[in-house]
């Protein structure tokens, strides 16, 4: 009977569009949701196959289409720990159960462990830089671990290897052996001195001397000395040469023979063994001068989180200045976006729809690129909502009507007996 | 993106960066008047979505020229304390035209002593003579006495020098740090630069140095003869010891990144700067001068020596009219005695005012009668007077640390003392006006290309007036349609 039809065929329509005008109630709430994926309904037809002599309506079906793909509008914040990502990806999050998570949210902050959690308190996951790029899992979460700047335990590098690029006068009077530094005699001569602050095994500065003798035309030694052990009136060290290398030049040039040494080592006292290169070393006719001078190694601080670059590292930075790369912040990406499992707190979670996830880094094929200091807000935008909502409104009051129809012409059917 | 929602964003993001721009704007402004202040500019992104945000703030900075500026000043340094050191030696010296001068009062004596000669009974001319004498060693006393002020106002002056370099290298470490630790491109990180810059300016003023800046934006400052002075940390200049400065040798050594500067190795030392000024000065400028004030000195003790007069003499010469510390023996020719000029004085034998007889100028014999040339107490008596202000113009030899030549005669020697000062001084004038013209030349081109000009910054200010106006109508006519897209629901 067509009529039941009808009035179950309106019923439907008014329930399609009570649905959407929940959803527009959803998005329109989660206007200012950072990160929040708009919600989208979509209609689909369905018909009751009949015979031709008597038409049966058919109903509408809802399907809730969440727009994960959507970028939304991206706002500047004063915070370095809030990031967004411009173009494809998702952070990797961990809620509270120890479960992996995808989010567009990215107003993070430093919790009391020193990890960094977003609203939602999840924490963000990153790969620690020690363990190289190469450890990535491309389809698995294996490796990763919550960013944290533990701001109160000390970290010591000790100084490995170093950089020394000076020019050595060429016009300098060669020193009779006697005299040059490694034999460390109080009438030492020297042509040029210059020193580097090296670092032990548990971060305790150690200053280094670094002496340059001519011995002969063309020939240097450059000697090393731990400073600790400086004289009254420098030479005589309390203790000789750490170590000492011999350096010839080519006279066409003034740069290094090849067959010449091109660095020294140098065991740190208290320390590692130090190579510092020499290679850059020239022997020119002019003044002493240092082009550049560097060793690595940081003393024992705390590290203090200073930046997240736009390829998702992030850069720590001691006491002393050092600048290190701490973590590096992966992104994750599925096939299809759009059919994640929305879960609360701006997370979404892989389903067999989405496709499996991959991992990788900002900028990457098929990735965004995390911006530090911006968040990404939510695509919902109120204007189309307020439109949808009329439409809605207009399309449940025209359901209705045949509804009441519908209900007005079983009454006359009703009433045909009396 | 589309909606009025996201055009709201892109309105209001427009509004933020120019908020943003005009708070750039209005800092240089404020500074404008700050040398060390550099320019800022403010960079804008663009995001995919198409709102715009503040990107990097960069500075304007040009290193070439900061490292002339800070060259020159080393130079205004240095030359400044050698001007004001070369004055002050060039005044007490005296103009050797001048009545007062070292040499107008070599030339009174001279003439003195040739009138006693003239009248050899006259006691007038005797007690004149000795007046000639008398002052002319208490102008070497004083001249003495400000030389060595000199010398020790240097010292002191190279002693400020290093304390004030030892404290700008300890301020420049956290600034140091904070910029290798940095952000580049944040408004923080500028101001560390411009902190950085100011004090290099400062530290250049006190000692020649050479920057280089490094990959990870530290900075490693060198003096100009290459030693270290500061690379991550800061490396320390001290005096070795505190020693008191002593006339004739130089004065306590001066110890840079534990190379002693006095040790073998003197061009690892800086040349420009108060410092290197100050050790000059204190180390050769005023040793060179007081070398010459004692050679002065000690010809004329040896001039007025007196030599024994037997028909065999077998007595060494003693010191006559003009006594020192070493009296009675006489100083030998050519050898530098440090401090003579300052211990130079009358023989009290010779002096009337102290019970002596000023006739033993004509006669000798104040250190007994073998040295008596005139026994037989002759009134008329000339051979000795004659032979001394013969002396005046007879060459004899110097020591070379004076640096006026060998072999000279007393009055010549004076004269060109006052002259090499005098010379001295002028050319350091010179140098201090050069090097000060230098200095500011560059320090306007280095204002010019980092400084602020307000023109430029209002200029920008009323485009960003007008832009932020544009902004903020676009707004407004938002707002206007949200509200009517909600007049619409009810």
């Amino acid at each position: 009977m067509s009529l039941y039809g009808v009035m179950r065929t309106s019923t439907s329509g008014m329930n399609a569009q009570s649905s959407r005008i929940s959803a527009v109630a959803e998005n329109v709430a989660n206007a200012n949701t950072n990160g929040y994926k708009a919600v989208r309904t979509e209609f689909a037809s369905y018909f009751i196959s009949g015979n031709v002599s008597q038409y049966n309506s058919g109903y509408v079906d809802v399907n809730m289409h969440r727009m994960v793909g959507n970028q939304g509008t991206l706002a500047a914040t004063t915070s370095i720990t809030d990031l967004a990502i411009q173009g494809d990806g998702f952070f990797v999050v961990r809620n509270s159960n120890g479960e992996n998570m995808l989010t567009r949210a990215g107003s993070y902050q430093t919790n009391a462990d020193g990890q960094l959690e977003n609203t939602a308190g999840h924490l963000l996951m990153g790969y620690p830089v020690s363990t190289g790029n190469g450890a990535v899992v491309v389809n698995g979460f294996a490796g990763l671990e919550p960013v944290t700047f533990d701001s109160v335990a000390l970290s010591a590098q000790p100084s490995t290897s170093g950089l020394l690029q000076a020019n050595l006068p060429a016009n300098a009077t060669a020193v009779v052996p006697a005299n040059v530094p490694s034999a460390n005699s109080a009438g030492t001569e020297f042509a040029a001195k210059t020193s580097m602050v090296a670092y032990g095994n548990l971060g305790e500065e150690v200053m280094l001397d670094v002496y340059m003798t001519k011995t002969s035309p063309l020939q240097w030694e450059v000697s090393v000395f731990d400073r600790a052990g400086v004289g009254v009136n420098g030479f005589p060290y309390a203790t000789g040469p750490i170590s000492t290398a011999a350096l010839s030049f080519d006279p066409a040039n003034g740069h290094l023979l090849p067959t010449s040494s091109n660095s020294i080592t140098v065991a740190v006292p208290n320390g590692q063994s130090l190579t510092i290169d020499l290679a850059k070393t020239s022997q020119l006719a002019v003044g002493f001068s240092v082009q550049d001078a560097d060793i690595n190694g940081n003393k024992a601080s705390a590290a203090d989180l200073v930046e997240i670059a736009n390829d998702g590292t992030v850069y720590v930075a001691f006491e002393d200045g050092t600048r290190l790369p701490r973590y590096r912040i992966p992104l994750a990406t599925v096939p299809s976006p759009d059919n994640l499992d929305a879960l609360s707190g701006n997370a979404f979670g892989v389903t067999t729809r989405s496709g499996d996830f991959r991992i990788g880094f900002s900028g990457e094929g098929g990735f965004g690129s995390i911006a530090s200091g911006v968040l990404e807000q939510s695509t919902a935008d109120i204007a189309s909502e307020f439109t949808d909502m009329i439409d809605a409104q207009r399309g449940y009051t025209a359901n209705s009507k045949v509804f009441q129809t519908g209900a007005e012409l079983m009454d006359i059917l009703v009433n045909l007996k009396r | 993106m589309t909606g009025l929602a996201s055009a709201l964003s892109s309105a209001l993001s427009g509004l933020l960066v120019t908020s943003g721009q005009s708070a750039v704007v209005s800092r240089n402004v404020t500074r404008a008047s700050d040398e060390d202040y550099s320019r800022r500019d403010v960079g804008l992104t663009v995001n995919r979505d198409g709102t715009a945000q503040l990107g990097s703030y960069t500075r304007s900075e040009d290193k070439t020229l900061l490292d002339k500026v800070l060259t020159a000043k080393s130079r205004v340094g240095a030359s400044a304390i050698a001007l004001t050191s070369l004055e002050i030696l060039s005044s007490t010296i005296g103009d050797p035209q001048d009545g007062s001068s070292i040499a107008a009062t070599l030339h009174q004596l001279q003439q003195s002593l040739s009138d006693f000669h003239d009248n050899p009974s006259s006691r007038i001319f005797a007690t004149e003579a000795l007046t000639a004498a008398r002052s002319i060693a208490s102008r070497l006393n004083a001249a003495a006495a400000d030389v060595a002020k000199v010398r020790s106002e240097a010292h002191a002056e190279a002693k400020s020098s290093v304390q004030k370099i030892n404290a700008l290298l300890t301020e420049l470490k956290p600034v140091d740090q904070a910029i290798r630790s940095g952000v580049p491109g944040t408004e923080a990180y500028l101001d560390k630069l411009d902190q950085r810059d100011g004090i290099l300016k400062l530290l250049s003023v006190e000692i020649g140095l050479r920057t280089v800046y490094k990959s990870d934006g530290g900075t490693a400052i060198y003096t100009d003869g290459g030693l270290t002075l500061f690379d991550v940390v800061p490396r320390s200049i001290e005096f070795n010891l505190d020693a008191p400065i002593v006339s004739g040798l130089a004065g306590p050594s001066l110890s840079v990144d534990a190379v002693q500067l006095n040790g073998g190795s003197p061009e690892l030392a800086a040349k420009h700067g108060r410092l290197a000024g100050a050790l000059k000065v204190r180390d050769g400028i005023t040793l060179t001068y007081e070398a010459q004030l004692d050679e002065t000195a000690r010809s004329l003790i040896n001039l007025f020596a007196e030599t024994d007069q037997s028909a065999t003499p077998v007595l060494a010469p003693k010191t006559g009219l003009f006594k020192y510390a070493g009296s009675p023996a006489v100083p030998a020719a050519a050898i530098l005695v440090p401090g003579l000029a300052g211990q130079i004085h009358i023989n009290p034998l010779f002096d009337e005012r102290s019970g002596g007889n000023p006739m033993l100028l004509r006669d000798g014999g104040s250190n007994g009668m073998a040295f008596n040339s005139n026994p037989a107490g002759t009134s008329g008596y000339q051979q000795r007077l004659a032979e001394m202000t013969a002396a005046f113009d007879k060459p004899s030899s110097y020591n070379p640390a004076a640096q006026l030549g060998t072999t000279l005669s007393i009055k010549q020697f004076a004269e060109a003392s006052a002259s090499t000062v005098e010379t001295e001084r002028s050319t350091a004038s010179r140098l201090l006006n050069e090097a000060q013209a230098t200095s500011q030349r560059w320090s306007e081109v280095l204002l010019s290309k980092s400084g602020v000009n307000l023109d430029n910054e209002m200029a920008s200010l009323l485009a960003l007036e007008k832009s932020y106006q544009a902004s903020a109508k676009v707004m407004t006519t938002i707002d206007q349609m949200f509200g009517i897209l909600v007049g619409i629901v009810n």
